[in-house]
């Protein structure tokens, strides 16, 4: 049980890892920066124009489950 | 916003061309690419535009009572025109995205915004600004047409016969001067303002008037310089009438936002004359007064907006004595009237003196006049503040006085320390776009 627990572990910790260390390389390229700095509020635009659709189906399959 | 410090952080001073640059290539055939880069000047406004809607944002908590995630989606969108306006280095590009900004801006006056009239401002900002794109699209075309081009590091290097520099530049003008607003172009800002919703005020104050200086420092000035000189006393005398002209309407004025709004007019005003100065020391005045000003327009627009989410009312006649009832608010509003006045020791006084000395320099009769609006500004404002937190108490109505809550505290105190750090450490941001100015300088005057 607790080999299974460190195995794991250490399996999460290479993957955060090599994510941080993809991070660190694709910033450490000048163009990069200014590239995420223009592509997150695009982002953050789709995201909530996604929450709000999803969010207004959901708010109506609950009404009409409810009016049954 | 940690990317926009990161811009900055890396940002390379020592070197005078647009760094951090990529390019896409759109359209091979036409000879148009999607071309960004950023120097001193344009990182400083990407961090400014980044801080201000992050406070917009976490305003919006407060302020917005609905449809919340819309309004949220929106000012998403409107950070991405702007920053990339503020990068793309292609004058067709930057109409597109010039244009973007103004969706975003006409639903957020539009569909949150405080009264009734809402709609005829929103259409009024709409087509003041379409009519002066008009003028800036025919100029992209006829650019275009003769140079095969509209690259701008490209246009840089063309000179123009003087003839259709005057004409091109004439429409550029017109074009950028109703965005920034500037004198007589300036109706649609006040009435923009009053509607809009606190966090829409800030944005607009802040950043988006900003726009029209950055157009006439990247593209009006650099692409016809001989023009630019040539219609430069032009400029001064519209500069000076708005400045004396508009102090002089703001002391009629009894809608606090109107105040505001006319008092940004004369700001921008002083940036232009700084622009067009022709010195090295003019321009960075006119750079750190345009950081200023977003900062100081935005902290009053902020304040503005907690008096009426308290009471309700814009006007002034409804208002005095409120320190008496609200220190903590009179104790910031003081500070920003301060700040807005150019007070030394704040950021406003760096880039005042900056931009008067290089008057000076220049024409000492322009100085005279700018002694005047100065001094006149600072009638307005402290009338202001005596008008509103001294005086006799008539709140015989409201029993009801709450004063700043922690969240506005701490927008406000951010606020105000940058603007104190901008005045005490005004070297770090002057070293930041320091070759940028030279190379302008050196290119188009020397």
């Amino acid at each position: 049980m607790a080999s299974n627990f460190f195995y794991f572990n250490s399996i999460l910790f290479t993957k955060l890892f090599g994510v941080f260390n993809f991070i660190l390389l694709f910033l450490k390229n000048n163009s990069n920066i200014l590239l995420l700095q223009m592509l997150l509020p695009l982002i953050g635009f789709f995201v909530i124009i996604l929450y709000n659709s999803v969010s207004k189906k959901i708010n109506s399959r609950l009404i009409w489950e409810f009016s049954f | 916003m940690v990317l926009s410090c990161l811009l900055v952080f890396y940002y390379n001073e020592s070197s005078s061309i647009f760094q951090f640059g990529f390019e896409i290539d759109w359209d091979s055939y036409f000879n148009i690419h999607l071309s960004f880069g950023l120097d001193g000047i344009s990182s400083l406004l990407i961090l400014l535009t980044n801080y201000l809607i992050l406070i917009c944002i976490l305003l919006s908590w407060s302020t917005i009572s609905f449809r919340l995630t819309t309004h949220l989606a929106y000012f998403f969108l409107l950070q991405f025109f702007l920053i990339l306006s503020f990068s793309v280095l292609d004058l067709m590009w930057f109409y597109v995205f010039f244009e973007g900004v103004l969706i975003p801006m006409f639903l957020l006056v539009g569909i949150w915004g405080s009264r009734a009239r809402k709609i005829k401002a929103t259409y009024q900002l709409f087509i003041y600004t379409v009519f002066g794109s008009l003028l800036l699209l025919f100029t992209i075309i006829y650019l275009y047409v003769t140079c095969g081009t509209t690259d701008i590091r490209s246009l840089y290097l063309i000179e123009l016969p003087f003839e259709t520099e005057l004409v091109l530049w004439l429409a550029l003008f017109i074009s950028f001067s109703i965005k920034t607003p500037m004198f007589p172009f300036h109706v649609w800002l006040p009435e923009a303002h009053v509607e809009a919703s606190t966090t829409g005020s800030v944005i607009l104050a802040g950043i988006l008037l900003k726009l029209g200086t950055y157009g006439m420092f990247r593209f009006l000035v650099p692409l016809f310089p001989f023009a630019t000189k040539f219609f430069s006393i032009f400029v001064y005398v519209l500069c000076i009438l708005a400045i004396i002209y508009i102090s002089y309407t703001i002391l009629s004025q009894v809608d606090l936002k109107k105040i505001i709004a006319y008092s940004s007019i004369v700001h921008m005003s002083f940036i232009i004359l700084g622009l067009f100065s022709f010195n090295y020391y003019g321009i960075e005045g006119a750079i750190l007064m345009m950081l200023n000003h977003g900062l100081v327009a935005g902290g009053l627009f902020i304040l503005i907006g907690i008096l009426y989410k308290r009471f309700h009312t814009r006007i002034l006649l409804y208002y005095s004595s409120l320190v008496s009832y609200i220190p903590l608010f009179s104790i910031f509003f003081f500070l920003f009237i301060l700040f807005n006045i150019g007070f030394p020791g704040t950021g406003g006084f760096i880039s005042e003196l900056l931009i008067f000395s290089s008057i000076e320099f220049l024409n000492p009769s322009i100085l005279i006049f700018m002694f005047f609006g100065y001094l006149l500004s600072v009638i307005y404002s402290i009338w202001l503040y005596n008008r509103i937190c001294f005086g006799s108490s008539n709140f015989s109505y409201i029993s009801l006085f709450i004063d700043l809550k922690e969240d506005e505290l701490s927008y406000l105190l951010s606020l105000s320390v940058l603007v104190f750090l901008m005045g005490v450490f005004p070297n770090y941001l002057c070293k930041l776009c320091s070759n940028s100015i030279f190379t302008f300088c050196l290119q188009f005057y020397i």
